[in-house]
């Protein structure tokens, strides 16, 4: 299954996905570790939903998966490696610059970040 | 015991993604384990922590097969089991035995929803029509393993698939002669005393 549009907006755990992969490919615990530190820990993703995500990811050619290898700092076993596709790229900067307008409309409006109280 | 609790917890998941992720949940709950045990010191929030990872991949399980069913993985299973096309075939006569119950033996409330007035109504009809035809959806589904063409190009032959749906066509022209005949004397000729 291809993705129909890329410029459509992305679940959060998709979103949180591409952008640990966005710092280059990983295995199933490096993404979760990597979603932890991205969001300073505020989500926290569990196997079944990364899984999950990662299988739909991978039907819509978001990400496509990399060699089967051990990761030496986790221990000795193989791992399968993920790594972004150019549509997962699109996907992500798409996403970006819908979070961009939003901060811009923002700060239009004077919306205070965080009190989200009106400043003016 | 955690991780073999976990690992028959992974045994639920539908039979596809298993083969494809099975290993790897699996290894990432591992990795999750041993990241745990170098944080002994953590008693409650790692007992929390080892509930929530159960909780929210059972929620992932439960996901997964409803997705199977909702993209239609379903379809394509009744396509290829012959039996299981036809146990779906014959719960198509199932609507016209209950309609059949209802008016029968006037099980209320629903005799009085499919037949308002003291006679059999346009609304009584439509809804018999519709049953009716709901047996050759059953007979054209039990066919559909004969039909469809496998993943080498070529059709099978099944004799429970071709004699469920004979039988279920023979029920419906049986049924359609009968209960036409008697629509015809009672409500077209209006012969008195007709059932």
């Amino acid at each position: 299954m291809a993705i129909k549009d890329p410029t459509l907006p992305l679940t959060p755990a998709v979103f949180h996905i591409l952008l640990a992969l966005s710092t280059g490919e990983g295995h199933g615990y490096g993404i979760m570790k990597q979603v932890e530190a991205d969001s300073q820990g505020k989500v926290t993703m569990g196997p079944g939903t990364l899984y999950g995500s990662l299988k739909r990811m991978l039907d819509a050619g978001l990400v496509r998966e990399s060699d089967k290898r051990v990761d030496p700092e986790v221990d000795d076993q193989r791992r399968i490696y993920y790594q972004i596709t150019g549509i997962g790229s699109e996907a992500l900067a798409a996403e970006l610059e819908r979070y961009q307008r939003i901060i811009t409309l923002a700060q239009e409006r004077k919306l205070h970040p965080k009190t989200f109280a009106y400043v003016g | 015991m955690v991780r073999a609790l976990y690992k028959k917890l992974l045994s639920l998941y539908p039979r596809v993604y298993k083969e494809r992720f099975g290993q790897s949940i699996e290894q990432t709950f591992n990795d999750l384990y041993n990241e745990q045990k170098r944080q002994m010191d953590r008693g409650l929030i790692s007992l929390i922590l080892w509930l929530w990872i159960f909780l929210e991949t059972a929620l992932g399980i439960i996901k997964e097969h409803t997705l199977l069913v909702t993209e239609g993985y379903t379809m394509r299973t009744i396509m290829t089991n012959p039996k299981l096309a036809a146990l779906v075939g014959l719960f198509f006569i199932v609507p016209f035995a209950l309609l059949n119950a209802i008016v029968g033996n006037r099980i209320e409330p629903f005799f009085s929803l499919i037949r308002p007035a003291i006679h059999t109504g346009p609304h009584e009809y439509l809804v018999l029509f519709i049953v009716l035809l709901l047996i050759p959806v059953g007979s054209y589904i039990a066919l559909q393993p004969i039909l469809h063409r496998g993943a080498e190009g070529r059709r099978r032959f099944y004799p429970v698939s071709v004699l469920l749906a004979a039988v279920l066509l023979m029920v419906f022209v049986t049924l359609s002669a009968a209960l036409g005949s008697e629509i015809y004397r009672c409500d077209v000729l209006q012969i008195p005393n007709c059932d």
